[in-house]
C-alpha cells in the first residue's frame, strides 16, 4: 500500500462495486472537507492507468462538490483480492459510523452475489462482524429489506424503525407498498401507531379479501389528501377510521355507549373493551348542594330507557 | 393424519431402561440415536433454519421430567379475575406436538422446540397415586393433553398402555386423553373399566382443513371416537378454540348436530380462540396469510388476546343453545372464562371449582 495525491479525473467514479453507504448525510463531512481538506485518505486500487475506489465514496463526493481536483489516497497492493478490498471498505466504514439496515442488507448482498461468499460463511463469519445475530431469520430479514420499494427503504432508514416494525412491511407486495407510501409521507406516525396501522390494514385485507389500494382509497382521499388538515391532525382521524373498520362490532358498541352516556348527562365510563360488566362513574363536587345535584341527575337518569339500554349493553 | 418420524433421537441415559424408551427404540431401529445427559446439541443450531420450530420437531428427546409431574391446570394460576376453574389436573408426560395447528400456543416455546418425551413413567404414576391418596375428592380428572397431544405419539411411546390400566383400578380419578389424532390402536387392546375418557378437540371440517395441519381430519377423528366408544371408553369433545368465522353460526350448528347424532358425550367444553400477543406474529410468519387473527380481538387482563366479551358470550350462548337442543343433560363448561361470561352465556355460575368438577363428572361417569 502506498500513499499518493491522485487526480480525481483518474478515478472511475461510476464504479460502485465497493460502495456500502445508503442515504449518507454529507453536510458535516462537506464542512469538514471545506475547512481542513480530506484528513483521512481514501483507498483505491489500480485498474490500468485508472483507479477503482475502494473506500471514501462520500469524501470523494464532497471533494467534487467543492471543486477539488486532487485527493489523498492509499493505493492498495494488487495482491489484494476483491473480497479483501471489500472487507477493508466495510471495516473502515463500520468503525467510523453505525450502518443503517439497508447498508447492512446491501453489504450482505454484495458479499454473497459479487464476492461469492457462501451463505453459511456469510452467517457465521460476517454477521457477527456486522453486529447482527448469526441466524437464518436475520439473513431472511436483510434479504427482504432489499426487496422493499426504494421509497420505503428510505423511510425505514430516515425513521430509524426497529426490526419488528420493518418486518410488518414485508407482508405487502410492491404495489401495496406504493399504496402505503403516501400515508407515510403525510402522517406523523409514532413507532407504535405505524405498527398498528400496518397490522390493521394487513388483517383487514385478509378478512375482507380486499386489495390494499381498495381498502385505503377512502382515507387516502378523505384524510391523507385533505388540505384542510395538517400531518398531526390526520393521525387521530385516520386511527379512528381504521378502528371502526378493523373492529366494527366493538366500535359500534363504543359509539353507542358514548351516545347513551351523553343522553344521560352522567360521567359514565365502561371498562376497557367492556371486559367486565360494570359501568364506572367518577364524580367531583365541592359541597353538599353539588352532591345533591348529582344525586338528582342520577335519579333522573335511572328512569330513562337509555339507562336500561346501557345496563343491557354491558 | 401425518405420522411422526424423527430424524434423530436423543436419549437421556437415566431413562434408557424405561418401557417408554424401549418402545421408542423398537419403533425406530433405523434412526440415529445419541445418548446424552445434556440438552441435545441441535438446540444451538436451530436458528440456522428458516423455521426453527419445524426443524426442532424432527428431533426427539427422550428424557425425564425433572419438574412437577402433576399440576393444576393453568386456569388456576391465571391473572384473569373471577376465573371459573374446573379443578383439572395435568400429567406432563410429553412436551410439544408434531401437528401444526395455526393457533397452537406451543409455538411460543421457542427455547425448546424439540419433541420431548418424558420417560420416567414409574415416577409419574407414583406421583399420581400420592395425589389420589391425599385427596378427598372422588371426581378428579387428570389429563395428559395440555403440553402435548395425548395420543399423537402413542403408537411410538405406548404411554396409553401404562396409563389406562393404572387408571382402570382407580376409584377417585379419571384419565382424560385429549387428542386431534386417530392413533387409537393401543387403546383398543385395553379395558378402561370406565375410568378413561378419550376427548377430541374438534371444529367444523372446513376449519380443521384451514387451521389444523397434519392432524386427523374431521371424519377420521369421529371414526376413531366411535371405535373407542365400542371398546368401552367414554367420549368427550372440546370445541376449543371456537373460531368466529363469518359463517360460524351455521358451521357450529352443523358440528353439534354431527356430534350429538353420533355420540352421547361425557362432557363438552367450549373455549373461544385466545392467544398471547407473541403468538399472533409467530402464526402470521409461520402460516402467511392465515385469516385466523383477523377477528375482533382485544387484550384481556391476563395479557392474552381474546374476542371481545360480547362476541365471546354470543359464541358460547349460541353453541350451548345448539347443544341443549340435543341433550340438556350433557355437562358443558367454559374453559378459561370468568364469572361474568359464565353468567351471561350459560345462565349460571358454578359455586366452586369442586362443584363444577362434580357436575362434569357425576352427570356422565358415575
Amino acid at each position: 500500500m502506498r500513499f499518493e495525491m491522485i487526480s480525481i479525473s483518474r478515478i472511475q467514479l461510476d464504479n460502485r462495486l465497493f460502495e456500502v453507504s445508503f442515504l449518507a448525510d454529507l453536510t458535516a463531512l462537506k464542512i469538514s472537507v471545506q475547512k481542513k481538506g480530506i484528513v483521512q485518505p481514501i483507498q483505491v486500487r489500480s485498474e490500468g492507468d485508472l483507479f477503482q475506489i475502494v473506500s471514501g465514496f462520500r469524501r470523494l463526493e464532497c471533494a467534487q462538490a467543492l471543486g477539488l481536483t486532487q485527493v489523498p489516497a492509499f493505493i492498495l497492493g494488487e495482491d489484494l483480492s476483491h473480497l479483501e478490498c471489500f472487507e477493508r471498505a466495510v471495516e473502515e466504514n463500520f468503525f467510523n459510523r453505525k450502518f443503517n439496515c439497508v447498508e447492512k442488507a446491501g453489504t450482505i448482498q454484495k458479499l454473497e452475489k459479487e464476492f461469492q461468499v457462501s451463505k453459511e460463511i456469510l452467517i457465521q463469519r460476517y454477521f457477527p462482524f456486522l453486529g447482527v445475530s448469526s441466524s437464518e431469520a436475520v439473513y431472511q430479514f436483510y434479504k427482504n429489506i432489499l426487496i422493499l420499494d426504494p421509497v420505503l427503504q428510505e423511510y425505514v432508514v430516515r425513521s430509524n424503525l426497529p426490526t419488528h416494525v420493518v418486518e410488518e412491511f414485508f407482508k405487502f407486495n410492491i404495489q401495496d407498498q406504493k399504496t402505503i407510501t403516501p400515508f407515510l409521507q403525510s402522517i406523523h406516525f409514532s413507532v407504535s401507531t405505524l405498527k398498528e396501522f400496518l397490522i390493521w390494514i394487513y388483517e383487514m385485507s385478509l378478512r375482507d379479501r380486499a386489495s390494499i389500494s381498495d381498502l385505503l382509497s377512502e382515507p387516502l382521499n378523505a384524510i391523507v389528501r385533505n388540505p384542510a388538515m395538517d400531518a398531526r391532525q390526520k393521525l387521530p382521524i385516520l386511527r379512528q377510521w381504521l378502528k371502526n373498520k378493523r373492529y366494527p362490532m366493538l366500535s359500534g358498541l363504543e359509539t353507542r355507549f358514548v351516545l347513551l352516556k351523553q343522553k344521560l348527562h352522567l360521567p359514565l365510563e365502561s371498562s376497557e373493551f367492556f371486559e367486565d360488566n360494570k359501568i364506572h362513574m367518577k364524580l367531583s363536587f365541592q359541597n353538599k348542594e353539588e352532591l345533591e345535584q348529582w344525586i338528582e341527575k342520577m335519579k333522573e337518569a335511572s328512569l330513562k330507557p337509555e339507562f336500561d339500554e346501557l345496563l343491557k349493553m354491558v | 393424519m401425518i405420522h411422526y418420524r424423527p430424524s434423530k433421537i436423543y436419549i437421556d441415559p437415566s431413562v434408557q431402561n424405561s418401557p417408554i424408551t424401549q418402545t421408542i427404540l423398537k419403533t425406530f431401529p433405523d434412526i440415529s440415536c445419541e445418548y446424552t445427559s445434556e440438552k441435545p446439541s441441535i438446540l444451538k443450531k436451530l436458528d440456522r433454519y428458516s423455521d426453527p420450530l419445524l426443524e426442532g420437531k424432527k428431533h426427539l428427546w427422550v428424557t425425564q421430567n425433572k419438574g412437577k409431574l402433576v399440576k393444576k391446570c393453568g386456569a388456576s394460576t391465571s391473572a384473569l379475575q373471577n376465573l371459573v376453574c374446573c379443578n383439572y389436573f395435568i400429567l406432563d408426560f410429553s412436551f410439544n406436538c408434531h401437528f401444526e395447528c395455526v393457533y397452537c400456543f406451543l409455538q411460543e416455546y421457542t427455547n425448546l422446540p424439540l419433541m420431548v418425551v418424558y420417560a420416567n413413567i414409574e415416577e409419574m404414576l407414583k406421583t399420581v397415586q400420592d395425589l389420589l391418596d391425599r385427596t378427598s375428592s372422588s371426581n378428579i380428572r387428570i389429563g395428559t393433553g395440555e403440553m402435548a397431544d395425548s395420543l399423537a405419539l402413542d403408537e411410538i411411546t405406548g404411554f396409553s398402555q401404562q396409563l389406562v390400566p393404572f387408571f382402570s383400578i382407580q376409584k377417585k380419578a379419571f384419565l382424560e386423553l385429549k387428542t386431534k389424532s386417530d392413533r387409537i390402536q393401543n387403546l383398543l387392546k385395553l379395558d378402561p373399566k370406565g375410568q378413561t375418557v378419550v376427548a377430541w378437540s374438534i371444529n367444523p371440517p372446513s376449519y380443521i382443513q384451514k387451521y389444523d395441519f397434519k392432524t386427523a381430519l374431521f371424519e377420521e377423528r369421529l371414526e376413531a371416537a366411535k371405535e373407542c366408544e365400542k371398546a368401552g371408553y367414554k367420549i368427550a369433545f372440546h370445541l376449543d378454540p371456537l373460531i368466529a368465522e363469518p359463517t360460524w353460526k351455521k358451521d357450529y350448528e352443523e358440528l353439534v348436530g354431527q356430534l350429538f347424532s353420533r355420540f352421547n358425550p361425557a362432557w363438552v367444553s367450549l373455549g373461544a380462540l385466545r392467544f398471547n400477543a407473541n403468538l399472533r406474529s409467530i402464526a402470521q410468519k409461520r402460516f402467511p396469510n392465515t385469516p385466523l387473527t383477523v377477528g375482533e380481538f382485544v387484550s384481556t387482563p391476563d395479557g392474552k388476546k381474546r374476542y371481545f366479551r360480547q362476541l365471546r358470550e354470543e359464541l358460547y350462548q349460541t353453541v350451548y343453545g345448539y347443544i341443549t337442543k340435543y341433550n340438556r343433560q350433557t355437562p358443558t363448561y367454559l374453559c378459561m372464562e370468568n364469572e361474568v361470561v359464565w353468567k351471561n352465556s350459560m345462565g349460571r355460575v358454578p359455586s366452586s371449582e369442586q362443584a363444577l368438577e362434580k357436575q362434569i363428572v357425576s352427570a356422565s361417569l358415575s
